[in-house]
């Protein structure tokens, strides 16, 4: 008896741990994609959008069509718009230094009065008096913090001003993946290759890195080096940083361009495997690279999320509510291990 | 009885010659009904100053444009003059000039530029085309290296108003525009200077040989064509409040289209004042509308150069059978 009740006593044990075990299984396997995750994570951010009046109209100025990265989130407003159902026009400059004429475009778009405009400026002030139209007429405008906010506000402008795209914790995450990896193996000495001296983005993307760094204490930053977003000169910045430092074991780029240069560099010096390169922007080209595990990490994150969350800012900020200081879309670290959580990424 | 000393053909000639600007006129008012049914917001006050605000800079670049294509050259080079001049003025306001001696400054920076490319045409006897090519690159380069790429921003309340501000209905941009425009008509219509312009582009050789001055008018021409390229930045510069060294990109190829579809030729001899500020009109009305109907950008720079080639092809058909009679 007793032996039988024992034998029941572990079948019941192991039918609820098969219960247990295979309730996890289903999880297992609806990982969640990291883009569904982090548009999620960055409208929470945000909170509740209130329904936009009937009839609500928005118009948006974006830099301009020629450019992946922007089609890319004309795609985001336009899907926002249809979830909402607003009506929405966008525009955007013929080239990327088009000043002149993406103020015309705004004011054009002034003239038709819509409820709220969004404007992605060219330059800090190229949209100014623009924005000071609208203002005039009672539109709501929300503008990236590329516009020097402190010169629209004396030229009587006072928009909603969003910097949604955190360069700095990109550069962080991307540095700080590296130095992590490479304290596991002793630690060592690493680089930072950066974009366009004086730029902000380069500049916020390298700082974010020496953080990132210098989380680790094992790790000892060697050089910090500019090259100007470009394929080449990044190419002969990494020969110049191998023949330095023969045992440099890291090199963080500032976007994905210069680190595919520097994994060619590496592959050319025959060092291919040695050393741990990390990119931004997780450009297709890249993607590829971290699938292959040559490019050690990317850093993505979404223009399709910052069109979508613009719309949503507009339509909550036209229904009275108050925008957080700090609303961010949130990047995403893309490694071995996440890159094929990444394939929706858009 | 009165007897006309022209043939009947002549004069119909010279009726079907005076059409092409009427044709222009009766284009853009038919322009105008397409947009405005198509969009309440087109013919409103505010879009109407809009149009004329935007079309400043052209129809200045443009007028000096044409006096250039009136001699059979060409500048190319009136964006980087823009851009150059612009900077000039505004370094000048930001070491404590006064607005009124930066402006000049600049306008003079701008002339002189023009004397070298003219001095290049008519001294060196180099073809416009490439003198102005040359130096479109070293303007440019000039204004990168002296601003580092960095743009000159916040300029004098005074200054601004010359790109904001109105005189009761009339911007100021817009008034400035007028006098330029009034200045040129009168230069090429009632002066020495502007019949020799046309002269020296209609027959170089013929018009040498009558003792015009030809060396004179080629450096007098380029001269006017960077000081028009400056006064174009006075407004670009006042309007953004910023002095930048990619100002004017492409300025070039939009004041010669401006010129083209007024009805003066590529190959000199004629220079329509009225025409250029038309065709710029068209050129600002078509990308105007285009938006105000949400076209999207690629397409307006479709339309536009569609508009461009049927304008010129209108105007070729209506040489061609002028020459016919």
């Amino acid at each position: 008896m007793k032996r039988k009740s024992s034998i029941v006593l572990n079948l019941v044990l192991i039918f609820a741990a098969m219960m247990i075990l295979g309730s996890f299984i289903p999880l297992a396997q609806a990982e969640m994609s990291l883009f569904a995750k982090s548009r999620a994570e960055s409208f929470a951010m945000l909170g509740e959008v209130p329904k936009p009046k009937p009839g609500f109209r928005m118009g948006v100025v974006l830099v301009t069509l020629s450019n992946p990265y922007w089609v890319s989130m004309k795609n985001g407003f336009e899907h926002a718009a249809k979830e909402f159902g607003i009506t929405m026009d966008i525009q955007a400059a013929p080239q990327e230094n088009s000043t002149t004429a993406q103020l015309n475009i705004l004011e054009n778009m002034v003239a038709k009065g819509y409820d709220a405009i969004s404007v992605h400026t060219i330059t800090a002030h190229n949209l100014i008096p623009g924005l000071v139209k609208a203002q005039q007429k009672g539109i709501l405008t929300v503008a990236s913090k590329r516009v020097d906010l402190k010169a629209a506000r004396e030229a009587g402008a006072n928009p909603i001003a969003l910097g949604l795209v955190d360069y700095y914790t990109q550069g962080k995450i991307g540095a700080r993946y590296i130095a992590q990896e490479l304290a596991k193996k002793g630690g060592g000495k690493v680089a930072i290759i950066e974009g366009l001296p004086g730029a902000p983005q380069s500049k916020d993307r390298r700082e974010g890195a020496q953080a990132g760094f210098k989380s680790e204490p094992s790790i000892k930053i060697v050089s910090v080096q500019p090259a100007n977003w470009d394929r080449n000169k990044a190419f002969d910045v990494t020969n110049g940083l191998l023949q330095a430092h023969p045992d440099l074991k890291g090199i963080m780029c500032a976007n994905d361009i210069m680190a595919l240069a520097a994994l060619e560099a590496i592959d050319r010096a025959g060092k291919r495997g040695k050393v741990m390169v990390g990119g931004i922007d997780l450009i297709d080209q890249a993607r590829q690279a971290v699938a292959q595990g040559r490019l050690t990490c990317s850093v993505a994150f979404s223009p399709f999320v910052i069109g979508e969350l613009v719309t949503r800012t507009a339509i909550a900020a036209y229904g009275g509510k108050k925008i957080p200081e700090n609303l961010r879309v949130i990047s995403v670290l893309a490694n071995k291990d996440t890159i094929h959580l990444l394939k929706d990424w858009k | 009885m009165y007897i006309s000393p022209y043939s009947r053909k002549e004069k119909i000639y010279h009726r079907i010659s005076r059409f092409q600007r009427p044709g222009l006129l009766i284009f853009l008012f038919l322009m105008g009904a397409f947009f405005s049914l198509l969009s309440p917001y087109f013919l409103t006050w505010e879009n109407f100053t809009n149009i004329l605000v935007q079309s400043t800079v052209l129809i200045i670049a443009g007028t000096g444009m044409t006096l250039v294509i009136g001699t059979a050259g060409i500048d190319l080079s009136i964006g980087s003059i823009l851009a150059l001049s612009g900077i000039v003025m505004a370094s000048a306001m930001k070491a404590g000039l006064g607005v009124f001696i930066s402006m000049t400054l600049g306008v003079f920076s701008g002339a002189l530029m023009g004397l070298l490319n003219g001095l290049g045409t008519a001294r060196l006897g180099i073809s416009a085309f490439i003198v102005t090519l040359g130096t479109t690159g070293i303007y440019r380069a000039l204004a990168l290296i002296f601003t580092d790429a960095r743009p000159i921003y916040g300029l004098p309340r005074q200054f601004r108003a010359i790109g904001i501000d109105s005189i009761g209905p009339l911007p100021i941009s817009v008034a400035l525009t007028l006098v330029v425009v009034v200045l040129a008509y009168l230069l090429i219509v009632w002066t020495p200077f502007g019949i020799n312009i046309r002269s020296v582009g209609n027959n170089m050789e013929g018009a040498f040989r009558m003792g015009v001055p030809i060396r004179w008018v080629l450096i007098g021409v380029y001269m006017i064509s960077g000081a028009t390229a400056a006064l174009a930045s006075i407004v670009v510069t006042a309007r953004l409040n910023t002095a930048e060294a990619i100002a004017g990109l492409g300025i070039e190829l939009e004041a010669i289209a401006a010129v083209i579809m007024g009805g003066t030729s590529i190959f000199g001899g004629e220079a329509s004042i009225s025409g250029t500020l038309l065709g710029a009109l068209i050129i600002g009305t078509l990308a105007n509308g285009l938006t105000i109907i949400n076209v999207p950008s690629y397409y307006q720079q479709l339309v536009i150069g569609i508009v461009f080639i049927l304008t010129v092809i209108a105007d070729r058909i209506r040489r061609r059978e002028a020459k016919a009679f």
